[in-house]
């Protein structure tokens, strides 16, 4: 435990940490009447839970050097054909396997081409991301733009059900977040996530089966972003045409903040929870001053600018510290 | 075979055809749709996609420019919008003469480009994540600034610039031609033009050779944002008053054009009469779609479908570069 804590003070989101934490107290106490009720905790979990899901595949795909911004729109359209089946009378359970399904597919077009095809991640995603998109809007044609209402109880179950006064789904979380934990940390497979990160061909020297833990590690992320998707739209109860919209940058902001880098080989779980946090808390923020949804943008626009920048800036004086410019 | 034919046999085994590919598929393309479809080869149309092309024509030299470097802007959709709404804003809420709002405007412009090229350049940032940033910041900004004008038809004089014509034509389509023209020949020709295929073949050792790397960059990042500006201008103008979603997606069309017309993420290739092919391509694919009354949803799934696979061409051919 002293480890741990002795650990968690000497990395540098040390500062995210302290400005969640203040955050929360100003929160609290300035704006008890309308922050700290019950309501407000129980919309954080059901905001932050899906965020999370989403963000534990980024940040295995972060630490092994690339990223995937399709994971908004695969969430949206996992989200929008399983309430499809499901309005078509397919009982719960098949409907949940053929929303993640859709999201190991596009996982699996993803890191195929990026492993196998040798392709830019970024321009590789940005495609799924359009097509998953597109997708999403000819599924929910006509009537159907409005949403697709879900009526199956044992499906509503999953985001709107609570056990021990928690939200499903907030569980749901906490055991992806700490399979993922434990995996990347204590196991040999994950540690081997770093190693490519770090250093790509090196990895592929020693032996580390890089391609197909590259496949694996975007249908994971692809997978969890329908897991994602799911759930949100059972917590809701109805399918969104806009669920997922601009959710990828908002997930990058997270694992960055919370200590990934865009270079690789850096970055841990709790780390990227603790950005989905801080995010949330920001957007608890925004809601409570009243600031409308096109300033958040600006808002996350600059964080994004801001971040992005700092991680360059830190990754060019280690290099320059190994003396590799 | 006579000894003329198999010269010609041999000269057409040394033409190098993937250097052509984008012509030939173009014309491929567009002979198919004017054979199939009898709305399609009309004056009107055509006209109506040479001139959409005239507004966007800017875009892309900025982005090709960017993509011989190695580099890429994504943020310049989010500044078409930007800049079409804010001059529309100095015009029609400030009152400031149409002359001066458009001088303004593209100063910001450029100072959007100087503030891209600047953290590219110092601090070496993946210019990719960088652009997303002030992609969505002035996606927001754009929808306050609407949100703010709510929705107004802009005064007369600005929509006219759109409209203006010399001999019955449109000026933007004469602009197009004589910009990516000369453009084209520069790129080919002149000494300082083609520093940028150097540096995006091999930006050290392009360095080594004296080549002011940092400068050239965060020059033509300046220059692919006030083009871009230019080309909301021109676009809002034409549409004449404040659209939601304008320029949404646009920079993805953008790449996927210079990519058809043999750009490279990896940097060294790229000309900007190909990337206009390229344009031009994507533009008579979304036209045909139509033509062929295809729902409009399927748009995104058709440009990202060509996107992937032009990208996937394009690292199949470049691949022995870098390796994800």
């Amino acid at each position: 435990m002293k480890q741990i804590l002795l650990r968690i003070l000497k990395t540098k989101e040390i500062v995210v940490i302290v400005i969640t934490i203040i955050m929360f107290l100003i929160l609290s106490i300035g704006a008890s009447s309308t922050f700290l009720t019950i309501i407000t905790f129980e919309s954080l979990q059901a905001s932050i839970a899906p965020n999370a899901i989403v963000a534990v595949g980024m940040i295995i795909l972060l630490i092994s050097g690339v990223f995937d911004l399709s994971v908004g729109s695969v969430m949206g359209l996992s989200g929008a054909i399983t309430a499809l089946v499901l309005s078509h009378g397919l009982p719960a359970i098949p409907a949940v396997f053929v929303g993640l399904g859709v999201g190991l597919g596009f996982g699996f077009i993803n890191g195929f081409l990026v492993a196998f095809g040798g392709v830019n991640p970024l321009i590789v995603t940005i495609g799924t991301l359009y097509i998953g998109r597109g997708l999403v809007n000819a599924v929910m044609r006509g009537e159907l733009r409005y949403g697709i209402p879900i009526k199956n109880q044992s499906f509503l179950v999953l985001g709107q059900g609570m056990t021990l006064g928690i939200y499903n789904m907030f569980w749901i979380m906490l055991v992806v977040l700490i399979l993922a934990q434990f995996i990347t940390l204590k196991t040999s497979r994950g540690r081997r996530l770093y190693f490519i990160g770090s250093n790509y061909e090196a990895a592929r020297l020693v032996g580390i089966k890089v391609k197909r833990t590259r496949l694996l590690t975007f249908m994971l992320s692809g997978f969890l972003a329908a897991m994602a998707g799911v759930l949100a739209t059972s917590r809701f109860g109805i399918s969104s045409l806009y669920l997922g919209v601009n959710l990828e940058l908002k997930i990058i902001i997270s694992c960055l903040l919370g200590g990934a880098s865009i270079a690789g080989g850096q970055g841990w779980v709790a780390g990227s929870f603790l950005g989905v946090i801080f995010l949330a808390l920001i957007v608890s923020v925004f809601n409570i001053l009243e600031i409308s949804p096109y300033w958040q943008n600006i808002i996350v626009g600059i964080i994004l600018v801001f971040i992005v920048s700092l991680d360059a800036y830190l990754v060019t004086k280690r290099k320059k510290a190994l003396g590799e410019i | 075979m006579t000894e003329a034919g198999s010269k010609i046999g041999k000269g057409l085994r040394n033409v190098n055809f993937g250097q052509y590919s984008i012509y030939i598929v173009t014309v491929i393309a567009f002979l198919f749709l004017s054979l199939t479809r009898e709305n399609f080869f009309r004056y009107t149309n055509v006209y109506s996609l040479v001139f959409g092309l005239s507004m966007e024509f800017l875009l892309i030299i900025g982005i090709t420019l960017l993509l011989i470097m190695g580099e890429v802007d994504l943020s310049i959709g989010s500044v078409y919008a930007f800049a079409g709404v804010f001059t529309g804003l100095l015009v029609y809420e400030l009152e400031i003469p149409l002359i001066v709002s458009i001088v303004i405007c593209l100063t910001v412009t450029g100072a959007i480009g100087f503030v891209n090229g600047f953290l590219v350049v110092r601090f070496r940032a993946n210019s990719l994540m960088i652009t997303i940033g002030t992609m969505i910041f002035f996606r927001g900004l754009t929808d306050v600034l609407i949100n703010f004008l709510k929705g107004i038809t802009y005064p007369y004089e600005y929509r006219a610039i759109a409209n203006f014509k010399i001999l019955n034509v449109n000026f933007t389509i004469f602009l197009m031609f004589i910009v990516i023209i000369a453009l084209e020949y520069l790129l080919i020709n002149h000494s300082s033009f083609k520093k940028l295929y150097y540096i995006g073949e091999n930006t050290l050792s392009a360095k080594l050779y004296g080549i002011r790397v940092d400068r050239i960059k965060h020059t033509i990042f300046i220059v692919t944002s006030m083009t871009a500006g230019m080309a909301g201008i021109l676009g809002a103008s034409r549409s004449g008053q404040t659209v939601w979603n304008t320029g949404q997606g646009l920079e993805f069309k953008m790449i996927t054009a210079a990519i058809l017309g043999g750009a490279s993420l990896f940097g060294g290739k790229g000309s900007v009469v190909k990337s206009l092919f390229g344009l031009f391509l994507l533009t008579i694919i979304l036209n045909g779609l139509i033509m062929y009354s295809v729902d409009p949803v399927w748009t995104d799934v058709v440009v990202g479908t060509v996107l992937i696979l032009a990208i996937v061409f394009d690292t199949r051919i470049n691949r022995e570069k870098l390796v994800y």
